[in-house]
């Protein structure tokens, strides 16, 4: 197992940029997630709160 | 026009104004895209390699008639033990489309042309970003399908459900993001054609079909069909038919005189698929079962549909044609997708039908091993003197069992599930005709 996590970082390494570019593409996308999820809560509370549900 | 003028856009007129939907969407959309992102690099199949380095003679070579070139040439590399292999068996338009795709991605992707010139394979240094990079057009159009598949419903729930039975489904994340087929582009144009039928505009629907045709052939046994359904007069019919048939005559005129285009996009081994279930009724000759199941489907969609309610009909048969062709030809995986949206459809009108739709998936996977390069090869950029050295899952089932009784097991299972979908379908549609004669 080692040996294979290994072999895969060895290589997913010799593309520095990608990776760079790889990663920040999926955590920025997470934040974004993060982010609408936690926006869409507050708005949907704030609706049922005016509505008086 | 602001972006987010154009994003709101796509979303059904109803709901524009309505923050919540719109940030659900949202969230929907990022989930899918990261789920689509994490399986963009490391997985890989030959075909994503042959369909790009065929497109590759277009933007590197100026190769504009492709038939001919690879007639004329060869496969060069084919001493090479890289798993790109240069053909290109698939109607003209994906080459030009495809190819402007690559064309823009260039600046991305340096080094692809001596990549495709060389026998390093998943070797290669910069494998993770060429997946990656190959598989960009797939998204817009696997993310312009889904939401036509939003605004094709005017009941919010149901096109909510439609949606995200696309954007969460595993034949779409498979067939183009794992497996690397393009098959996703032509199921866009197939949705368009269910956009606009069931708006009740047969013209661009029939224009979306034959566009679809272009880029792959399975639109065309659905064309038929719109032209029954929603032609009133014989004149109509004839005309939805034309509309629908003339883009992929203009699309293959010009290559149609050469031998190389006959020989590789219109008598190849995947064309012939569909005539290879045969039953044998003595001396040599045989039923094409096919050709026997989809007229009995049309000439029951010309005596039986509904004309009232022709969209319900419409989906119905088409999904009936595609439910038919999967058990009677041995259809490569990335096939499946092409039934997606109207399994969706399906869903939506019917929640029981769910479990139908499993079975179909679980009876399909253990099919997948009559291809050899199946897992194996889908892994083999992560690690590949590991995945290269496994044996083939079908040299693992032998041990145990004759693979092929194994797989003709799975084969028959998921028949069986088909074609009671089918009998569902057409009985139902049987049903509303002799509901509304009653009424």
């Amino acid at each position: 197992m080692i040996d294979f996590i290994q072999v895969f970082l060895n290589r997913v390494t010799k593309d520095l940029g990608f990776l760079i570019f790889y990663i920040s593409l999926l955590l920025c996308t997470i934040a974004l997630v993060i982010v609408v999820t936690r926006k869409e809560k507050k708005l949907k509370k704030e609706m049922d709160d005016k509505s008086g549900v | 026009m602001k972006i987010k003028d154009i994003i709101v856009k796509v979303l059904p007129p109803s709901e524009r104004e309505n923050p919540v939907f719109r940030l659900n969407i949202l969230k929907l959309v990022l989930i899918g895209l990261l789920i689509r992102f994490i399986f963009m690099p490391f997985f890989l199949h030959a075909d994503i390699l042959t369909i790009n380095s065929g497109v590759h003679f277009l933007n590197y070579h100026g190769v504009v008639n492709i038939y001919e070139y690879l007639h004329r040439v060869g496969d060069p590399f084919a001493k090479y033990t890289s798993v790109a292999r240069y053909y290109w068996t698939y109607p003209p338009l994906p080459y030009f489309l495809l190819g402007a795709f690559q064309f823009f991605l260039r600046p991305f992707t340096t080094g692809l042309n001596s990549f495709f010139n060389s026998p390093r394979g998943t070797y290669e240094l910069y494998i993770f970003r060429y997946l990656f990079f190959m598989k960009i057009p797939y998204l817009v159009f696997d993310l312009g399908s889904a939401f036509i598949l939003l605004r094709l419903f005017k009941d919010r729930s149901k096109s909510m459900l439609a949606f995200k039975f696309w954007l969460f489904n595993p034949i779409v994340i498979f067939t183009s993001y794992i497996f690397g087929q393009f098959d996703v582009i032509p199921t866009f144009f197939l949705i368009v054609a269910l956009y606009y039928a069931s708006r009740k505009r047969p013209y661009p629907s029939a224009l979306a079909l034959g566009i679809g045709t272009c880029l792959k052939n399975f639109p065309l046994f659905l064309l038929p069909f719109l032209a029954v359904i929603y032609g009133k007069k014989m004149i109509d019919k004839v005309k939805i038919f034309f509309i629908g048939i003339l883009p992929y005559g203009l699309s293959i005129l010009p290559f149609l005189q050469g031998k190389g285009y006959r020989q590789a996009a219109l008598l190849n081994e995947q064309n012939k698929r569909f005539i290879q279930a045969q039953l044998g009724i003595g001396g040599g000759e045989f039923l094409i079962l096919f050709i026997l199941f989809y007229l009995f489907i049309f000439l029951h969609c010309y005596y039986n549909c509904d004309k009232s309610e022709n969209f319900d009909s419409f989906w119905k048969y088409d999904t009936s044609v595609f439910l038919i062709l999967f058990p009677l030809t041995l259809f490569h995986p990335q096939w499946l997708i092409w039934i997606i949206p109207l399994l969706a459809i399906h869903y939506t009108y019917d929640k029981r039908a769910l479990l139908a739709h499993v079975l179909l998936l679980l009876f399909f996977l253990p099919t997948l091993t009559y291809f050899p390069a199946i897992p194996k090869l889908l892994f083999e950029p992560i690690y590949p003197t590991f995945f290269g050295s496994l044996p083939e899952l079908s040299v693992i089932i032998a041990k145990f069992v004759p693979p092929e009784i194994f797989r003709n097991i799975f084969r028959s299972a998921f028949a069986g599930t088909c074609l009671w979908l089918v009998v569902d379908l057409i009985t139902s549609i049987q049903r509303r005709r002799i509901e509304r004669v009653l009424a």
